[in-house]
């Protein structure tokens, strides 16, 4: 056999040397320890300080140590399941997914492609739309609900989601009661607390702000989620020349930093828990100073921020199929396309966002299912050549000879679908074929899928009794706000 | 005779398999008829359903059009000329002077894959060698290709020569090719224009049934 010599080999895209690497990481230590991070929960601080930070009001500096510690202690790799077996994910670095984002204050209504506030059943739609798509591997919502009793909108979410999806689901949540609620809709559908530690249904996604924040809210709600050992996302910004330096080296090292002080929280609560870091590094907007989803620089960031979870182990949330575009335009495309080519290519392992518009505002199901495709494309290329005997094929190039074809070959028909792409909405007929099919625009095409999707898809459906205790949850929740508001 | 299993062969292209359950229908009695409406006609039937839905890609129907002809030479010696080639005739070729042939090619390909009768007659092909397939081989239909602008006159000439043989109400003529166009297939008097392999099938197919 051939020594040292892969017959298959993943195309890379990589942004920072080893040395980058280091040095970044090294710097971010350095950050921590001698900047420190602001901790509003005291929890946390308690925790760090057990652990050897210093803690100064609510600033706390964490020795390198604490964070090293938290790097070697998280899980390289994790599962998380969805209500079918099928469908679980393996949370690991160089392990490449796709789902959409959460809490867009605007989703573009399906049938009259209007853009208008976010209503309880939306994300049920995403889901559905996910669970229908073979490029989208989990679901978050595209959306935050408006229309229900708004501290609970994230339970709703969750319930709408998981009873249109078997794939995993990706909540967040304003309070450990709604993280609790949450947790109780899981138990539900797995069916015992063993069932759901051994094989959990949803990772927490939570937030930090940058630069160098963990709030109250979110850390009291990975602390619980740790506790019950409940997977956990934990991400944040840094918005180059706003909430970080305008450099990149400087950006990179607010993300990393947020994310590794969370880490480390997460890893002092309980150590081992589940933890995939995230970060969404992009440059505030020169004219309006709002942070630049469409930017190129985003994916730039994201994409060395993926070169250094990969050197930490640590799995990586990124971000792509997130445009400025107001609409499914031209801009969505270009924007969405560069995103998602980059972030398969760099390696990072929950790759979020994919349907957004006006810059996280906008939830969009055509944006999910355009990105769906170009997610398509990229995997093609991120499936790179294989060059091996058994695929350099010179017996049958032998057999066929000059001036032959291969068409009606057996070793065409055998492995077409794996060698060559079909695709679901790229038009390649000649003009006449185009005109045949009804000269569709690819904006035509996207919506005929998304309405087809939602006419005919039916995910895996939840049992009778289980769809009562979800709906007993929900009104339970309902039940104690009305009393805490009576109370308060 | 499971008949299923049959197409299920067929469809998954093979065609060691639809040769022997060929034989072996025939040795249980069935008529070759009977094999082949019940069972040939039916799986080819389904590919061609099925790649029209998408469900099936060009490589796999050409499988299947393998197997289809691996059973048809089992039973040609017992059907007539006319049952042996129930899906049609369909002779192809490309114009004097045009030496091109992957899309002719596919064409023919395509149309063997869903079970018709393929008479190629190859590159260069000068009308008089059109006329002698007609007389020769009874087909239904006839298709030209040409690539250049500078050979797709031939197409005329050679309809032209058709008629002067009385050979052009005998058969409906389809062109291809990529100058090639219906308001161009109109003028020189061909029945039918087709703008890719597909098309020419779905087209052949339309003309075989009326």
């Amino acid at each position: 056999m051939d020594t040292n010599y892969h017959a298959h080999q993943t195309p890379q895209f990589r942004v920072l040397s080893d040395r980058q690497i280091e040095k970044l990481y090294e710097a971010t230590l350095e950050c921590l320890n001698r900047t420190g991070v602001r901790v509003l929960n005291a929890e946390a601080r308690e925790l760090l300080l057990e652990a050897g930070a210093r803690v100064d009001g609510m600033r706390v500096h964490i020795p390198p140590y604490v964070i090293q510690d938290a790097v070697a202690a998280n899980p390289r790799s994790f599962t998380l399941w969805g209500r079918d077996d099928e469908h679980r994910i393996q949370v690991a670095p160089d392990q490449v997914y796709f789902g959409p984002g959460p809490t867009c204050t605007h989703f573009v209504d399906p049938q009259s492609g209007q853009r208008r506030k976010t209503q309880r059943r939306d994300p049920g739609l995403t889901a559905r739309v996910c669970d229908a798509l073979d490029n989208i591997d989990y679901v978050m919502s595209l959306g935050l609900i408006s229309d229900v009793t708004s501290s609970l909108a994230p339970v709703y979410e969750f319930a709408e989601m998981i009873a249109n999806t078997g794939k995993p689901v990706l909540p967040w949540a304003y309070s450990t009661q709604n993280v609790s609620d949450i947790h109780q809709i899981a138990l539900a559908i797995a069916g015992s607390e063993k069932t759901l530690r051994q094989r959990p249904l949803f990772a927490l996604f939570s937030t930090f702000q940058p630069p160098l924040v963990h709030t109250d809210e979110d850390v009291a709600n990975v602390l619980w989620a740790a506790d019950h050992d409940v997977p956990i996302v934990y991400l944040g910004g840094g918005s180059a020349g706003a909430t970080a330096p305008v450099t990149a080296a400087g950006t990179l090292v607010i993300s990393l930093a947020g994310a590794l002080s969370g880490l480390a929280i997460i890893q002092l609560k309980k150590r081992g828990t589940a933890v995939c870091i995230g970060s969404v590094p992009q440059p505030m907007d020169l004219r309006t100073g709002r942070p630049s989803y469409g930017a190129p620089e985003m994916s730039l960031y994201s994409a060395a921020m993926s070169d250094i979870s990969r050197y930490l182990r640590v799995p990586f949330m990124g971000t792509a199929g997130a445009s400025e575009d107001k609409g499914l335009g031209l801009q969505a495309a270009i924007e969405s396309t560069l995103q998602v080519i980059l972030s398969g290519l760099s390696g990072a392992t929950l790759v979020h966002d994919v349907g957004f518009l006006d810059c996280a505002d906008i939830g969009s199901l055509e944006m999910l299912v355009m990105t769906d495709e170009i997610i398509a494309m990229s995997r093609c290329i991120m499936r790179g050549i294989e060059v091996s005997d058994d695929s350099l094929m010179l017996d049958l190039i032998d057999r066929v000879g000059p001036a032959g074809h291969f068409m009606a070959e057996e070793e065409t028909a055998s492995r077409c679908r794996a060698e060559i792409w079909a695709p679901k909405l790229m038009d390649r007929n000649g003009w006449d074929g185009w005109k045949a099919a009804g000269s569709q625009t690819m904006k035509d095409r996207i919506q005929a899928r998304l309405h087809e999707i939602l006419a005919a898809h039916e995910p895996p459906p939840l049992p009778k009794q289980v769809a009562e205790r979800i709906e007993s949850i929900l009104q339970q929740a309902e039940a104690r706000e009305e009393a805490q508001e009576a109370k308060g | 005779m499971d008949w299923n299993r049959m197409g299920d062969a067929l469809y998954d292209g093979k065609v060691d398999e639809v040769a022997a359950l060929t034989k072996q229908a025939l040795d249980k009695g069935h008529t070759a008829q009977e094999v082949l409406n019940q069972g040939l006609l039916m799986g080819i039937d389904k590919v061609g359903k099925d790649f029209k839905a998408d469900l099936l890609f060009l490589p796999e129907v050409l499988r299947s059009g393998k197997a289809m002809h691996a059973g048809m030479d089992v039973l040609k010696p017992l059907l007539s000329e006319s049952e042996g080639t129930a899906l049609g005739t369909f002779v192809i070729g490309t114009v004097k002077g045009d030496l091109h042939d992957i899309g002719k090619n596919l064409v023919g390909m395509m149309l063997s894959g869903v079970g018709m009768e393929v008479v190629d007659l190859g590159i260069d092909a000068p009308a008089d060698k059109f006329a002698e397939a007609i007389k020769e081989h009874h087909p239904q239909i006839v298709g030209m290709s040409a690539l250049l602008t500078t050979t797709m006159d031939e197409m005329e000439t050679t309809i032209q020569a058709l008629k002067d043989a009385g050979l052009r109400d005998k058969v409906k003529i389809m062109v291809g090719g990529a100058p090639v166009t219906q308001d161009f297939a109109e003028k020189i008097g061909a029945d039918g224009y087709a703008y890719d392999a597909v098309s020419a099938v779905d087209l052949a197919r339309v003309w075989l049934q009326s």
